[in-house]
């Protein structure tokens, strides 16, 4: 069911959220109006107007902060994305400072790992499968790449540094892949989007208590609030699971340190 | 007893005590004014009462919801540093093929024990609430049994000096990622935010009870759902606060996870 949200193309969840969301509103209506009559309703329609905007405002203002909250979480991600490519870059700028065969097997290792990013943990990502194994040709190269820089033994002062200076990004490097990895898993808890379909009822529920004379204007009161709550609900799905999905962080941050790297000479040395 | 039943019992529980109590109170206030206050008296001026009630209303909105959205921003924080020692005990897992063998498995090994002591002795107490320092001795023993192999390590080249240097890094950020993680384990929203949000709500309540609707049912639905809508934000805070505690809390994956590469990179104790 959850699979249905994050696997199709957004225009299609769109389309479902605000159907189902829009028409479950106005068969509650249908059914509220028949029990509790338009007479009743009609003279307290002022009191339930004035005591609505306490409902709408609480609800209006937390939708609207998660909405920010969930866009900021995937603009982190992203975030997350270029810092692991521009260690990657700063690594391979970086090992035209090593002796030609260490530099060699640092290029190899680094051409690997984006390869095995983009054609492998990209995808995987996209498509929400994220078990373990999906990452371990990643690991693999990222481990034999700090074991090469952790055995290499720098010949003067100067080495030294750079051996330290690539030891650091190695170590970003590790920690930027984690982080992603993890955040790949990030979504918005179950709790809150418990609480935002609950609160939206009862925000809808309150809708029926106006008594307006013609029941077509009610109806379009109730489709245009309850469609314009679900078509929050749209965005919050687009922009949850920041790799996962239509809307989602792409590859290029690695694409283009690969073809950067493409266009260097190899080390020379 | 309050506070230790909300984080003892599941999130639906803990809704249908908070709605279910809040409305009820309400109601009664509700049953309470009306028969304290005339109904006419009240309906003549509920244009009145509901202007004013809009200012008032959308003042307490607005706290509720940012105040709402601050606990949830805390727990975010709390799982990045999580993340942050993870990647640290990690970096540690990696720079340690720099060591000569028999010192790059003891510091293995002496991670790994660290993170079966969070795993399974820290992140149970934190859920639990039992913050007491013994319950955290045992990790922090462990950090330091670390730290010190690290820094009697004598390195013979200017290589590994510089694998040194690293692996000290990775240990001060692993000390600094793992205090910032037990003071999020203790933080929560200040009993003076509760008291604010549970009075204001209480005004609302009165100001609700104030007006003067012509049905008395319209009147109890309507002050019983715009109860419920604040409710119902109480006990989405009630749940993200206490980062580490609970049902709803920041999880020991990111541990797992290093664990579990470690095993796999490391397993037959190679470099």
């Amino acid at each position: 069911m959850v699979d249905f949200f994050y696997s199709n193309p957004t225009w299609l969840v769109g389309l479902v959220v605000v159907g189902v969301w829009t028409g479950l509103s106005l068969i509650g209506l249908v059914i509220f109006t028949r029990f509790v009559k338009l007479d009743v309703r009609e003279k307290d329609t002022e009191t339930v107007g004035l005591t609505y905007a306490i409902v709408a405002v609480i609800y209006a203002v937390l939708l609207a902060l998660i909405v920010v909250d969930v866009y900021e979480t995937a603009s982190r991600a992203d975030e997350v994305a270029t810092a692991e490519a521009n260690q990657i870059s700063s690594l391979m700028f970086a090992s035209a400072g090593l002796p030609a065969p260490v530099a060699k097997v640092v290029h190899d290792d680094l051409d690997q790992y984006i390869d095995d990013v983009v054609k492998i943990e990209w995808p995987n990502q996209q498509k929400g499968q994220l078990d373990e194994a999906g990452y371990d040709k990643g690991w693999d190269a990222v481990a034999h790449l700090s074991n090469t820089l952790a055995v290499y033994e720098p010949a003067n002062l100067g080495a030294n540094v750079n051996k330290g200076v690539m030891l650091k990004a190695v170590n970003e490097l590790i920690k930027a892949r984690r982080t992603r990895i993890l955040a790949a898993a990030e979504h918005l808890p179950d709790i809150v989007w418990q609480i935002l379909l609950i609160s939206g009822a009862g925000a809808v529920v309150y809708l029926y208590l106006f008594g307006l004379r013609s029941f077509g204007l009610h109806l379009a009161v109730v489709a245009l609030v309850s469609g314009t709550i679900a078509l929050v609900f749209v965005l919050i799905i687009a922009l949850d699971y920041p790799f996962r999905g239509d809307v989602s962080v792409g590859d290029d941050a690695f694409v283009s340190v690969k073809a950067a790297s493409a266009n260097t000479a190899a080390p020379a040395k | 007893m309050l506070n230790q039943f909300f984080y003892t019992h599941s999130n639906i529980e803990v809704l249908l005590l908070v709605c279910g109590g809040l409305i009820a109170i309400s109601l009664v206030v509700l049953y309470a004014v009306h028969r304290l206050v005339d109904w006419e008296k009240r309906e003549k001026d509920t244009s009145a009462i509901g202007l004013s009630y809009a200012i008032a209303g959308a003042v307490y909105a607005v706290a509720l919801a940012f105040v709402a959205v601050g606990v949830y921003d805390a727990m975010d924080k709390a799982e990045s540093v999580t993340t942050q020692e993870a990647n640290s005990l990690s970096s540690l897992m990696f720079d340690s093929t720099a060591l000569p063998a028999a010192a790059a498995t003891e510091l293995r090994a002496d991670v790994s024990k660290y993170i079966e002591i969070v795993t399974k002795t820290e992140w149970p107490a934190q859920q639990a609430y039992h913050m007491e320092d013994e319950n955290f001795a045992a990790g922090w023993a462990q950090v330091q049994k670390i730290s010190l192999e690290l820094s009697t390590y004598q390195p013979k080249t200017n290589g590994q000096a510089t694998n040194k240097g690293e692996l000290l890094q990775d240990v001060s950020d692993l000390y600094a990622a793992r205090r910032t993680r037990l003071l999020a384990a203790n933080s929560h929203l200040p009993d003076a935010v509760w008291q604010m949000m549970i009075c204001g709500l209480a005004l609302i309540v009165i100001y609700v009870c104030l007006f003067g609707p012509h049905n008395y049912k319209i009147h109890m639905a309507v002050t019983a759902l715009t109860v419920f809508s604040v409710a119902v934000v109480f006990t989405l805070i009630i749940a993200l606060d206490y980062p580490f505690r609970g049902d709803l809390s920041v999880d020991d994956d990111a541990f797992v996870g290093v664990q579990a590469t470690a095993d796999r990179l490391f397993s037959h104790g190679g470099k």
